[in-house]
């Protein structure tokens, strides 16, 4: 006999937020540095899809975020398997690494794929790593943000090994899907050009507070 | 006292030590032990066994050093080696710090050595293990085998085969376990929460060295796709814990994507190896309809290296060998054979019922020559008469 349990969440929005980039920028250093509040040189690689959930609190409310850590390798970008992951995301952060060119080079690659796999009003964020590293510095600040001023996505900075912007990182982005959501409900119910079917199977589209079942 | 553990690996102890003083050293016997409770036990039997399960001359390993060159992923090799080893080394960074060089070094051979092999992020994972099991030779010669066979299909231009392999873990789940398998496939979960699984043998999962170790003891001596099958049993010997999360994607996903619990991976190991040898690796990839492509090496174990260095084992692996690979031929022969045997099994009938009779019965071989007496004198007239039409004047004197 199955019995139903309903439990009532403890958070106004979830919001899941997909972090990719190539290898070795960060990506992984600046989840935990925000979730778990800790940076430390033994991380090991990411290999396959990791996540971790952090509760913010904006404006009043509770934003609990999802932010799921991915494997840099190339090789691995080009996999169906993948594109759940990005579906399921309200927000996507690109991460490259300020002393490694190639890695800021690949950002439109990866914008790439966002563009493919996630959904069309997905909110993006581009984050430049490492900026500790000042001597090692090859990408100009200047250079980063006219990229990104092109493709009309936010930018900005951080170190996740001194905790620098760190937290501004997650909350701009929950921020701008926040917002984005917000301005959504207000507009004016307008017809929508229908979606294809599949699309509509897997999106998550309920972002606020809900009654969470359990089957047992 | 000794506790009922140390006795019984004492007693397995034993057990490999008879193995390995056969003359030939009992490979089969080896890989037995592997599925057996504490696999090899400890790390000096386990430097010992390993190579002789990848059948490694230990006497000429190359000086993988002088091999290194700049290939197209060492500068990634040095990011990960950077960060590895913590979790097996806890507490003893003077250990660490001597392994990462030698770590770099036998990584960096085998990937310059081989340069059709493309790194993927958690193969250090794997050579850690084999470095912190036996020393840096061994661990290179080690890898380098690996790399060529088990994982070869991690180390392609593409990730298409490893994402087949990852899509027979589902369907290898429906013949295992219903429930599990419909909990599963409700939840949409895809099994990318496996791949760190299959890319480093759970290393990458595992917290202790000696689990790692014993995991590797039975993978080593088992078919390279036994990943998958063990894959299985991880996940359907947690099917309680399992079965009481959230029926979603994302729960499931971080539930397996977390550092593995404490397993009892002897236990499971068992259980792998029984379903590996009810559901072959062939039954699984046409009965799920997932193919890897025919040249891959998990398609062509046992491999053709593992005829070990003995003779009665080299003679009875060669003419097996010789079968298998002239069936062709020897079906066309003996076809051909049987043709000729009927042939002259007819004629030889034939020819000896007519010497029987003509012995047996006199009677009846006369009978026959009377027989034969009037057709040929029919055939005279014949041809006398034939003579008649052409020549009147012999006729005449015929007459006469």
């Amino acid at each position: 006999m199955s019995k139903v349990q309903t439990q009532i969440s403890d958070y106004d929005f979830l919001f899941k937020i997909l972090v990719i980039g190539d290898r070795g920028v960060g990506k992984s250093s600046l989840i935990v540095r925000f979730a778990d509040d800790n940076f430390t040189d033994s991380f090991i690689s990411t290999i396959g899809v990791d996540f971790k959930i952090k509760t913010i609190y904006l404006e009043g409310k509770a934003i609990k975020t999802q932010i799921w850590d991915t494997m840099g390798q190339d090789r691995f970008r080009m996999g169906n398997n993948n594109s759940i992951f990005y579906r399921g995301a309200h927000g996507i952060i690109v991460v490259y690494d300020v002393t490694d060119q190639g890695t800021f080079k690949n950002v439109a690659q990866w914008l790439g794929e966002v563009d493919r796999y996630a959904r069309e009003d997905v909110s993006k964020l581009i984050v430049a790593n490492k900026i500790d590293l000042v001597e090692k510095r090859v990408v100009d600040s200047d250079v980063a943000k006219s990229f990104c001023d092109v493709y009309e996505i936010p930018t900005i900075e951080t170190s996740a090994k001194y905790a620098t912007n760190v937290d501004d990182c997650f909350i701009l982005m929950a921020k701008t899907i926040k917002n984005r959501l917000e301005q959504i409900e207000a507009e004016p119910q307008i017809p929508q050009k229908p979606t294809p079917t599949i699309r509509n199977a897997n999106n998550n589209n309920s972002f606020k507070k809900k009654e969470t079942c359990t089957i047992n | 006292m000794f506790t009922d553990r140390e006795r019984l690996e004492a007693q397995k102890i034993r057990v490999i030590k008879d193995c390995l003083n056969e003359t030939p050293i009992d490979i089969e016997g080896l890989k037995r032990c592997s599925v057996e409770e504490f696999g090899f036990v400890n790390k000096v039997l386990r430097k010992r066994i390993w190579p002789l399960l990848l059948n490694i001359d230990t006497n000429n390993i190359i000086n993988h050093s002088e091999k290194i060159i700049n290939h197209k992923d060492t500068d990634q090799v040095t990011k990960d080696v950077e960060r590895s080893m913590w979790r097996f080394t806890k507490g003893n960074s003077q250990l660490r710090n001597r392994k990462k060089p030698e770590l770099t070094r036998i990584v960096n051979a085998v990937l310059s050595i081989h340069p059709q092999l493309y790194y993927f992020q958690g193969y250090h994972e794997i050579a850690s293990v084999l470095l912190l099991i036996s020393d840096e030779s061994l661990a290179f010669a080690m890898l380098e085998r690996l790399s060529i066979y088990h994982f070869n299909d991690c180390m392609l231009p593409n990730f298409a085969e490893v994402l087949k392999v990852l899509n027979l873990i589902f369907p290898l789940i429906s013949m295992v376990d219903q429930h599990v398998y419909n909990f599963i496939i409700k939840s949409q979960v895809q099994p990318m929460f496996a791949i760190s699984w299959i890319l480093t043998w759970f290393s990458h999962n595992l917290d202790e060295l000696d689990t790692a170790a014993r995991v590797y003891d039975y993978l080593l001596s088992a078919h390279p796709m036994a990943s998958i099958y063990l894959s299985v049993c991880v996940i359907t010997s947690q099917r309680e814990t399992l079965l009481n999360l959230e029926c979603s994607f994302d729960s499931i996903h971080a539930f397996f994507t977390s550092n593995l619990p404490e397993l009892d991976f002897d236990k499971i190991i068992k259980q792998t190896d029984s379903l590996l040898e009810k559901i072959t690796p062939s039954k699984l990839q046409s009965s799920s309809k997932v193919y890897l492509l025919p040249e891959s090496q998990l398609n062509r174990y046992p491999y053709d290296w593992m005829i070990f260095n003995n003779n009665n084992t080299t003679t009875n692996s060669k003419s097996s060998k010789l079968i298998t690979n002239n069936k062709g031929t020897n079906q066309k022969r003996q076809q051909i054979y049987k043709f000729i045997f009927f042939i002259l099994f007819g004629s030889i009938s034939l020819f000896g019922t007519f010497v029987f009779l003509s012995i047996k019965s006199p009677n009846t071989f006369k009978h026959i020559n009377s027989f034969l007496s009037p057709l040929l004198f029919n055939l005279f007239n014949n041809r006398f008469n034939q003579n008649n039409i052409t020549n009147g004047e012999t006729v005449s004197n015929f007459n006469q």
